[in-house]
């Protein structure tokens, strides 16, 4: 879908059609699924912060004005939103282990890999905030680090040093080789 | 493995098609915020009304209106409530005569 057919859907939206706000929805819910997926880990909570984050991209769609993609701009909601459920979550000092939200997420995979993303998730929860959005936004090449930059409010340059630190540790975790040198 | 696309895999995978469940969901939800939204702002005002309804005695009395002084006024306000009373049955009662020329202005608005 292009662009201009994207502002049609947004102007309509704007006007209470519910049925261009879905459209919106369809063409946008997989970049934010996967990058809240990535960060949460579990793919119920994901899912129901990407909810959150679209209900409340309906409320403010005034305030957007259009200087960079709506996908950005929902992914920028969501992202505020996984900040505040993880404050609340940590005031609360509920922890679900990692292995229950792989039994919740991952079926049918062999052992190895289970294992690999257990290292993986265990890695990515050690990371600070900030570097750990970063890495979900762009491992997937879902949004470009200019993006990545924009939805999180950073300079570039930090962004594209959280990618880089983080994917280190990423790797250091599967034990690849020589994936502290970067 | 050190692939970036391999590793977000891991992290977690992006649905590959849109799912209709989702933006039923979040279509939903949008709808029931929007709904609390509204009544939250109708109980506001209905409070607000009420409340100035029963400012009006203590006020007048303070400024030394008695009732007679008031009534010419109070038959006014009872006129327009019960017109505005009339007015929201008309377009949004259960009957609501006005109902369809009402979606046909808010379309078009």
């Amino acid at each position: 879908m292009n662009s201009g057919e994207e502002a049609r859907l947004i102007g309509l939206a704007r006007g209470g059609d519910y049925a261009a706000f879905g459209r919106l929805v369809d063409m946008h819910q997989s970049a934010v699924r996967a990058f809240l997926r990535r960060v949460t880990g579990n793919h119920a909570d994901a899912d129901d912060l990407a909810q959150e984050a679209f209900a409340r991209t309906w409320d403010v769609l005034n305030r957007f004005d259009g200087t960079s993609s709506l996908r950005t701009f929902v992914c920028g909601v969501a992202f505020q939103y996984w900040r505040r459920a993880r404050r609340a979550q940590s005031r609360r000092e509920v922890r679900e282990t990692a292995y229950a939200d792989l039994s919740d997420t991952q079926t049918d995979e062999p052992p190895e890999r289970g294992a690999q993303r257990l290292a993986l998730r265990k890695a990515m929860e050690e990371l600070p905030e900030d570097q750990r959005a970063a890495l979900a936004l762009c491992l997937g090449q879902e949004f470009t680090h200019a993006e990545a930059a924009e939805i999180m409010g950073l300079p570039l340059g930090t962004v594209k040093s959280h990618v880089t630190r983080g994917r280190a540790r990423l790797q250091a975790a599967l034990g690849v080789t020589g994936a502290n040198d970067e | 493995m050190s692939d970036d696309l391999e590793l977000a895999a891991l992290l977690g995978e992006a649905p590959g098609t849109p799912d209709p469940g989702f933006r039923f969901d979040v279509l939903a939800l949008t709808a029931e915020r929007a709904r609390r939204r509204e009544a939250r702002r109708r109980a506001f005002r209905t409070t607000t009304i009420f409340a100035l309804i029963g400012l009006i005695f203590p006020i007048a009395h303070t400024l030394g209106f008695g009732l007679n002084e008031l009534q010419p006024l109070l038959l006014v306000a009872g006129v327009l409530a019960l017109a505005y009373v009339l007015a929201v049955w008309t377009l949004e009662g259960p009957r609501a005569v006005l109902a369809r020329s009402r979606a046909v202005l808010r379309g078009r608005l």
